[in-house]
């Protein structure tokens, strides 16, 4: 692959007389480019399509084709979603959630991930074991219990009733990434800090908590995305509309604009709208994120 | 005789590295220092106790006996598994199920290997490459499946559009709405979603091979397809084995996708046995047999999860 980058350099004297591997890689690359180019306008296309939706009119619509780009750009479609949808709620619920339960989850599995990561004690592999396979467990078997577990809890008719099943499931991914962050924690560190006998607290949180931020920050907006989009249950455990969390309330709107195709494309958009926007800003810890999940050891 | 000297001398400080060990506790101390891992995992094992494993056990209980989820339960020993693997609709998911996993796992890891073949390097256009084919990935389900639904819209999508434009008007069909296309269409947009996550999990593991394994190859003469064959696959013969556990767990996960667009429909011909258990237990009140549905979908789950786990550990 470097070698792609030694044609730019090539000098006008390389064109005059084409060595063999350079017009061969010359050829594979513009394949190449046409095929991601031709492979990404495919991709965009269901985003660009409900995008052209969401700016026209119904009328023009029905009138000219979702393949046609809009004779009119229409943004009221948008203001007719959040209000006709009450999508101020939906928004709200979630930013609620998702405030209290990315901050709590990620101090609960690091909390959990420091010991598994630098210390000695009977059944740390069974128990990282244990944590880990909650990865493989659909949410679906858990649905009608949690429904008996929380009604038993006497906690009902709230958009809290998801925060500890949400943290429950993101433990184990979040467990696995903290722990190959703290290995990278240099032992010197630690052994020189419980020499002036600082407590396991106070190394947690003042040593090696510190020496993660860039996991800590891939993690956050990793479960930030989750939380955002978790559907499965919220659909299960929150039945009031008022308690709807925005991908729940989404989902309800399929009754509500049925015909409205236009209005039902921008209350998508302003669904998928922050995702994009995050996904834009904090690409590089996203991936970096997803990579630390596969790591091995 | 200087070498005993020093040993002594040294004995005298800190002693060997043993976490617990280093500095003389009394016995009640060195109690405390023993218990201080527990105590640390003990938020995150509560939690995960309560509204996991604990659920986990209840479903089982349930699907032992013919509960309908409310009022008594009748132990019935194994009878909702045997009918599991008798009755046709459950014996369609889990066919279904099968089938949408093999796929979920072919297409994407190979789609997602060539692209990031195709877009390993640090050049700005392959980086918003990158970011295109990853972006789907990162959208709730529910804003995927409405689009989708949208695109395969019979009066006004986008896809019987375009074949009309195209000439190939004939071919429109209700995509979602006839049996023999809703599965192909749904698993489009579920590849659609999944693609990018093993192109950035490829890319990751690529750069884990040095560039100058490829600078011999192609010294050796070895042009795209023999690097690719000899260098970039053995190169990434761990991540193979990552990727594919992972997807498969992913895959057999589904839900939203396929209950949002279909729920299950046309009939019962795009059920997988997570849309299945949840028709069950939510819309038929068969909350036994719905929940020995999920836990023949939780054992393949964890068949997959529980050697991969121990293999990522093993390690230690």
């Amino acid at each position: 692959m470097t070698a792609q980058m030694d044609i730019p350099a090539a000098t006008p004297e390389a064109w005059s007389s084409p060595t063999k591997p350079v017009r061969a890689l010359s050829w594979g690359k513009a394949a190449t480019v046409t095929v991601i180019f031709v492979g990404c306008i495919v991709f965009m296309l269901p985003l660009i399509v409900i995008l052209m939706t969401a700016l026209r009119s119904q009328v023009d619509l029905i009138q000219r084709g979702p393949a046609t780009v809009p004779h009119q750009i229409d943004l009221g479609n948008f203001s007719a979603a959040w209000t006709g949808g009450t999508l101020g709620d939906f928004y709200r619920n979630t930013v609620l959630i998702l405030v209290v339960k990315v901050p709590l989850g990620i101090l609960i599995a690091s909390l959990a991930a420091y010991p598994i990561a630098f210390m000695r004690f009977r059944g740390r592999k069974l128990l990282f074991v244990i944590l880990l396979v909650g990865l493989a467990i659909p949410q679906v078997i858990t649905l009608f219990p949690l429904l008996q577990i929380t009604r038993v809890m006497g906690v009902q008719n709230t958009v809290w009733i998801l925060l500890l099943p949400y943290i429950a499931f993101g433990l184990p991914f979040a467990i696995l990434v903290m722990r190959a962050a703290f290995r990278g924690v240099p032992q010197e560190l630690l052994e020189a800090a419980r020499m002036d006998r600082a407590s396991e607290l106070y190394i947690w949180w003042r040593i090696c908590m510190p020496l993660v931020l860039p996991a800590l920050a891939s993690l956050a907006i990793l479960d930030g995305v989750a939380t955002w989009n978790e559907f499965v249950i919220a659909l299960a455990l929150i039945s009031n509309q008022q308690n709807y969390t925005l991908p729940l309330g989404i989902f309800n709107l399929q009754g509500q604009f049925s015909s409205n195709y236009p209005q039902m494309a921008a209350g998508v958009i302003i669904c998928v709208l922050p995702m994009i926007l995050l996904f834009l800003i904090a690409r590089k810890y996203l991936t970096q994120g997803v990579a630390a999940g596969g790591l091995k050891g | 005789m200087p070498e005993k000297l020093t040993t002594t001398t040294s004995s005298t400080v800190p002693p060997p590295p043993s976490l617990f060990g280093r500095i003389a506790f009394g016995y009640r101390e060195r109690v405390v220092r023993n218990l201080v891992p527990y105590v640390f995992l003990a938020p995150a094992v509560v939690i995960f106790t309560t509204f996991l494993v604990v659920p986990m056990g209840m479903s089982f209980w349930y699907s032992l006996t013919d509960w309908p989820g409310i009022g008594p339960k009748h132990f019935v020993g194994l009878d909702n598994y045997k009918t599991v693997f008798t009755d046709s609709d459950t014996q369609l998911a889990l066919k279904n199920t099968v089938i949408w996993t093999l796929v979920l796992i072919t297409v994407p890891t190979l789609l997602g290997l060539g692209l990031a073949t195709l877009l390993r390097g640090r050049e700005r256009w392959k980086a918003s490459a990158q970011a295109v084919f990853y972006l789907p990935a990162v959208l709730p389900l529910v804003g995927v499946a409405l689009i989708w639904q949208w695109m395969y819209n019979p009066q006004f999508g986008f896809v019987n559009a375009f074949l009309e434009k195209v000439g190939l008007g004939s071919l429109a069909i209700d995509w979602l709405g006839t049996p023999s296309s809703a599965v192909p269409a749904l698993m489009i947009s579920a590849i659609w979603v999944s693609v990018g996550f093993p192109m950035v999990l490829y890319l990751s593991g690529l750069q884990t091979i040095p560039d100058e394994l490829y600078e011999a190859a192609r010294m050796d003469g070895a042009r795209r397809w023999n690097l690719f064959r000899h260098v970039t696959l053995p190169g990434l013969r761990q991540m193979h084995i990552v990727i594919i556990a992972l997807e498969v767990i992913l895959a057999l996960q589904a839900f939203a996708i396929i209950y949002a667009l279909t729920a299950g429909g046309p009939g019962n011909s795009t059920q997988i046995l997570g849309t299945w258990m949840y028709a069950n237990l939510f819309s038929f009140n068969k909350v036994g047999y719905g929940s020995a549905v999920g836990w023949v979908l939780t054992a393949m789950g964890l068949a997959v999860a529980i050697p991969y786990v121990l293999w990522m550990t093993r390690a230690e």
